[in-house]
């Protein structure tokens, strides 16, 4: 395959509707990066995570012939977006996302599925402490967990998040506030131990 | 006190997105404000310590497979469509040709927007009938021609005229 790292996004895509099905391995090649960790942080395991990849170019394929958005990389998240929430709602008939923090309160999907992303292993360092957050943020209700895998693993602007998820700038705001304020209560022992923020503040939570 | 609007100002200005000229505002009100002094920290704090323990930098190695078996059964269903096209073309003809030959049957027909005569002389000969209580007499058929003349000459004869008294 040719190098094309230069070649925009969007020439790609014109280059694929013109038959050239290697423009489009460029592309899902380019955004697999974001793309896959936006999609194992949101699903319940990697295998999972490899299926809904797979869905999302797939689906990719068939809508681009309407394409019209500048960004790519927005457009193509948009669609994993919507598969992750719609298999997230789909599985809430099994199991409660918001079930609550009590590990003895029953079926919370947080604490009943493998935690999502690298397994605890890959992240020695951190050992439990990988294991809590992704358990705490896989508990958060589905469309706070995307504004917070958006924002803090892809760096994505909120902006860029609300488009995204299609609502206001303030509704994704509001989001991420919810998830903060959830998150800082779980795991509030941990990063007081590991940060260097003012006990005095952080003991005010 | 409610600070969910500043702390979600906090968020903004944490992302880079909150204009400057909000920013003095906000650094006022959390220099004063303990519990967003608060949030502010833990909001760092959560990030940080995420972006530190679950974030996936690492190359997912994914399946291209699938993906380009896919793309080229695509691309291979849609020669046919290209075939397709020319019917589309020819219905769009047809429905052309047809629009214009109904436009110029509509434009070109003799009862196009003329009104009916016999039914407009008619109208006016029973207004002046009427207008003279039914003692005019006037023809009840004939041509419109000769009829028309047959009104002009009862009006005229029902003023005390003649057609010389206007000639």
């Amino acid at each position: 395959m040719e190098d094309r790292s230069h070649v925009s996004d969007a020439s790609l895509v014109q280059a694929y509707r013109n038959g050239d099905v290697e423009a489009l391995e460029c592309l899902v090649l380019r955004h697999r990066r974001p793309l896959f960790g936006f999609i194992v942080s949101m699903v319940s395991n990697a295998s999972e995570a490899d299926e809904v990849f797979q869905e999302v170019w797939f689906r990719a394929m068939r809508k681009l012939s309407r394409y019209r958005d500048q960004n790519f990389k927005a457009w193509v998240m948009r669609i994993a977006h919507n598969i992750v929430i719609d298999r997230i709602r789909k599985q809430q008939g099994v199991y409660s996302l918001d079930a609550g923090w009590d590990e003895n309160a029953g079926a919370c999907l947080g604490t009943t599925v493998p935690a999502h992303g690298p397994a605890p292993d890959a992240t020695a360092e951190a050992g439990d402490l990988g294991r809590r957050i992704a358990e705490a943020v896989g508990a958060l209700p589905p469309e706070q967990r995307a504004v917070f895998v958006m924002r803090v693993e892809q760096d994505l602007p909120f902006r860029e998040i609300a488009r995204i998820q299609r609502v206001p700038l303030n509704t994704a705001l509001a989001r991420m506030h919810y998830a903060v304020k959830k998150l800082r209560v779980v795991l509030k022992d941990d990063y007081v131990a590991v940060t260097h923020a003012e006990p005095a503040v952080l003991a005010a939570t | 006190m409610n600070c969910d609007r500043w702390q979600r100002k906090i968020l903004r200005a944490q992302s880079g997105e909150l204009p400057d000229s909000e920013r003095a505002t906000l650094d006022g009100h959390v220099a004063a404000c303990p519990e967003c002094q608060s949030f502010m920290a833990a909001s760092e704090a959560v990030t940080s310590l995420t972006r530190s323990t679950l974030r996936h930098d690492e190359d997912p190695g994914v399946n291209l497979a699938p993906i380009r078996c896919e793309a080229d059964r695509l691309a291979s269903s849609r020669a046919p469509l290209r075939f397709a096209r020319p019917s589309y073309v020819q219905i769009t003809a047809f429905a052309a040709a047809l629009i214009l030959v109904a436009g110029g049957w509509l434009m070109l027909s003799p009862n196009r927007t003329k009104a009916d005569p016999i039914h407009d002389v008619g109208i006016l000969m029973s207004m002046v009938s009427d207008a003279h209580d039914g003692v005019v007499s006037l023809p009840a058929q004939g041509d419109d021609a000769t009829r028309l003349q047959a009104l002009a000459q009862e009006i005229l004869r029902m003023e005390g005229l003649s057609a010389d008294d206007i000639l």
